[in-house]
C-alpha cells in the first residue's frame, strides 16, 4: 500500500494530472461568467446549458456599458485604486526605509505597532469611520472610500516594502550619501529603481486589494455616481436579476484589470505577496 | 539623537499619522461608542454596559458567530488542504511553471462579492451548470438546491476557489526556501515521499503555513462578501455571518451602539490571537533565522 502511494506520488505525470484538473476547476468559473456574457437571454433560459453560445450575442455588454453606467463604475473604481495606491506607496516607503535604514531608540516598538495592525479587522472600523465622516460631512463622498481604502491596504503595503527593504544591501545606500545624495534622494534615485519590479508589485497588489473591496464603499456611498464597480455589480445583481448576460458581462469588466496584471506580471505578484506575507 | 536617527523618526510620521488618525483614534471611537447608546432616534447618552447586555441576549448575535466561526474554519482547512496538494505538485514540476502557475492563481483577480455572483450562477437550481454537469456525469438524478439545501455548503466552496491561490502561492514559497540537499540527503537514507513530505516539507514549512492559515482564517472570519451575494445570509439565517450582522445593525437597525459591540467583539476575537501567533511566529523567529 505505502509503496503503491509512493510510486504513484513520485511519478512523473501526478503533478501535471492534479496541476490539469484543478487548473480547469480553478478557471471554469471565470470562463462560464466569460460564455454567459455573450448569450442573448433566450440562450440562457434554456435548458440544457450551453458551454459555447449558439448565438454570439454582445447583448448583455451593451446592457451593461449603456443602459447599467458600468463605464462610470469602473471610473470610479479606477480613481479610488490609483489615488489609494499613490498615497500608500509614498507614506509606506519612507516610512519603512526609514525604519529598516535609520533605526532609532524606539524603532522596533514602531515597527511592531505597524506590523501587528494587518491584524485590525476593517470591520470593526466601519461604524467610527461612519459616524466622524458624517460629523464632518464626508459620508457618501470619495474622499471617504478612499480614507477607508488607505487603511485597508497601508498594513499590507508595511509587510511587503519590509520585506524587499530588509534584502536590499546597506551599503549600497551608504555609498550613495557618501557621494553627494540626501537619504530621502538616495531613497528615490537609487533603491526605488533598483527594486522597481518589487515596487510594481506592492503598486498592483494594492491596487486590486483596493479595486477588490466592497462592503465600505457600499455601506457610505448612496449616490450611485460614486459606485465602485464591486458596489456597482452587486445593486446590479438586486435590480436586473434576470439578465444573467448583462451581470456576467459587468463581471468581466470588473475583472478585467486583475486578469490583465496577473497574466503579465504574475512572477512579480507573487514574489511581492510572499515577502509580505511571510518574510524568510 | 544622531542626525540619522532623526531622519528615522521623521520618516516615520506619515505612517504614524496614518495609523493614529486613520486606525487608532476610530478604533479607540468604536469602543467609546459601545458604551453609549445611539441608536440615531433618542439623544445619544452614556449607558454603561447596557449594549454589551442586550446584544449578548440576542439570538442573531450568537447565531452570526457561530456561522463565521463554522464558516471560517472550514474554508480555511478545506483551502490548506488543497493548496498543499497544489503547491507541492508545482514544485514537482519544471515544464510548463509558468503555465500552471498563472493558472493557480487566476481566481485571486476575482473581488469576493463577484465570486459569489459567480457560483450563484454556477449552482443555480434550475439553470446552474453545476446541476447540469452533475447529471451528465450520473452523479445526480435530480437537480440539487445547493443553495437553499446547502448554502453553507457552498459558500464554503466559493470561498475555497478565491483563496486557493494566496494559500497555495504561501506554501509554495515556504517550499521553494527548504535547500534541496535535504530530500537528497534523506532519500539517501531510505526515506520514500511520504517520509518526505511530513518530516521535510511539512515540518520545515510549518510556520509560513500557519501564517498562511491564520491569514486566511482572520479574512474569512470576518468578511462578507461571498455570502453578500451568494446567498444574502439566507435562506433564512443559515449563513448569517457577523459581517452581514454588523450591516444590518448599521442599515436596517441603525444601531450603532449595538454595532460598536460586535466591533470590540471582533476586534477581540480575531486581533488579540492574531497578534499573539504573529508576534511569536514571524518575528521571533526572524531574528533567530536571519539575524
Amino acid at each position: 500500500m505505502r509503496t503503491l502511494l509512493d510510486r504513484v506520488i513520485t511519478a512523473r505525470v501526478t503533478p501535471f494530472i492534479i496541476l490539469s484538473v484543478f487548473s480547469l476547476l480553478l478557471l471554469f468559473p471565470i470562463l462560464w461568467s466569460l460564455t454567459t456574457s455573450f448569450k442573448n437571454l433566450d440562450e440562457i433560459y434554456s435548458w440544457p446549458p450551453t458551454l459555447i453560445p449558439k448565438e454570439f450575442s454582445l447583448s448583455g455588454y451593451q446592457f451593461s456599458i449603456l443602459k447599467a453606467s458600468v463605464p462610470t463604475y469602473l471610473l470610479n473604481s479606477l480613481i479610488y485604486s490609483a489615488s489609494v495606491t499613490l498615497l500608500v506607496l509614498v507614506t509606506a516607503t519612507i516610512t519603512i526605509y526609514g525604519l529598516t535604514f535609520y533605526p532609532y531608540k524606539g524603532s522596533d516598538k514602531v515597527f511592531l505597532a505597524f506590523f501587528l495592525t494587518r491584524t485590525i479587522p476593517p470591520q470593526a472600523l466601519w461604524i467610527p469611520a461612519i459616524v466622524m465622516l458624517s460629523q464632518v460631512g464626508l459620508l457618501n463622498s470619495r474622499l471617504s472610500v478612499i480614507l477607508f481604502g488607505v487603511i485597508l491596504v497601508y498594513p499590507l503595503a508595511v509587510w511587503m516594502f519590509k520585506g524587499i527593504f530588509d534584502s536590499f544591501p546597506r551599503e549600497v545606500i551608504d555609498s550613495a550619501t557618501i557621494d553627494g545624495c540626501s537619504r530621502l534622494g538616495a531613497l528615490v534615485r537609487v533603491v526605488i529603481p533598483i527594486c522597481a519590479p518589487a515596487v510594481a508589485a506592492v503598486a498592483i497588489v494594492s491596487f486590486l486589494w483596493n479595486w477588490n473591496d466592497f462592503m465600505f464603499p457600499y455601506l457610505v456611498l448612496n449616490d450611485k455616481a460614486l459606485y465602485p464597480i464591486t458596489v456597482g455589480v452587486f445593486t446590479l445583481l438586486g435590480d436586473e436579476m434576470a439578465m444573467w448576460n448583462a451581470l456576467a458581462a459587468t463581471q468581466m469588466l470588473a475583472v478585467a484589470p486583475g486578469l490583465v496584471f496577473f497574466v503579465i506580471a504574475q512572477k512579480y505578484i507573487t514574489k511581492g505577496l510572499v515577502s509580505g506575507a511571510v518574510k524568510g | 539623537m544622531t542626525s540619522r536617527e532623526k531622519f528615522g523618526a521623521y520618516c516615520s510620521l506619515p505612517g504614524l499619522l496614518i495609523v493614529a488618525i486613520l486606525l487608532s483614534y476610530p478604533l479607540g471611537y468604536n469602543v467609546y461608542l459601545s458604551f453609549m447608546r445611539y441608536d440615531n432616534i433618542q439623544p445619544v447618552i452614556f449607558m454603561g454596559l447596557a449594549n454589551y447586555r442586550q446584544i449578548c441576549g440576542s439570538s442573531d448575535f450568537w447565531l452570526s458567530w457561530r456561522v463565521s466561526l463554522f464558516y471560517s474554519l472550514g474554508t480555511t482547512a478545506l483551502t490548506l488542504l488543497i493548496s498543499l496538494l497544489l503547491a507541492h505538485s508545482l514544485y514537482g514540476i519544471r515544464k510548463w511553471q509558468t503555465f500552471f502557475r498563472t493558472m493557480v492563481i487566476l481566481p485571486w483577480a476575482v473581488p469576493g462579492v463577484i465570486s459569489g455572483m459567480m457560483f450563484r450562477w454556477i449552482m443555480d437550481t434550475d439553470l446552474g451548470v453545476l446541476n447540469y454537469l452533475l447529471a451528465e456525469l450520473g452523479v445526480i438524478k435530480q437537480n440539487i438546491k445547493f443553495l437553499v439545501d446547502y448554502p453553507m455548503l457552498s459558500g464554503i466552496l466559493a470561498t475555497t476557489w478565491s483563496y486557493i491561490p494566496f494559500m497555495t502561492v504561501l506554501i509554495l514559497a515556504g517550499l521553494e526556501s527548504i535547500p534541496s540537499e535535504l530530500y537528497e540527503v534523506a532519500e539517501i537514507d531510505g526515506a520514500d515521499s511520504i517520509d518526505k513530505f511530513f518530516h521535510i516539507s511539512l515540518a520545515l514549512n510549518k510556520t509560513q503555513i500557519l501564517i498562511a492559515a491564520l491569514i486566511m482564517w482572520m479574512f474569512t472570519f470576518r468578511t462578507p462578501d461571498i455570502f453578500m451575494s451568494l446567498t444574502a445570509g439566507g435562506p433564512g439565517k443559515a449563513t448569517y455571518h457577523a459581517g452581514i450582522f454588523l450591516r444590518d445593525l448599521i442599515f436596517k437597525y441603525m444601531n450603532f451602539g449595538y454595532g460598536s459591540v460586535v466591533g470590540v467583539f471582533l476586534c477581540l476575537i480575531v486581533s488579540v490571537p492574531a497578534s499573539f501567533i504573529l508576534y511569536k511566529g514571524v518575528l521571533k523567529n526572524n531574528e533567530n533565522s536571519t539575524r
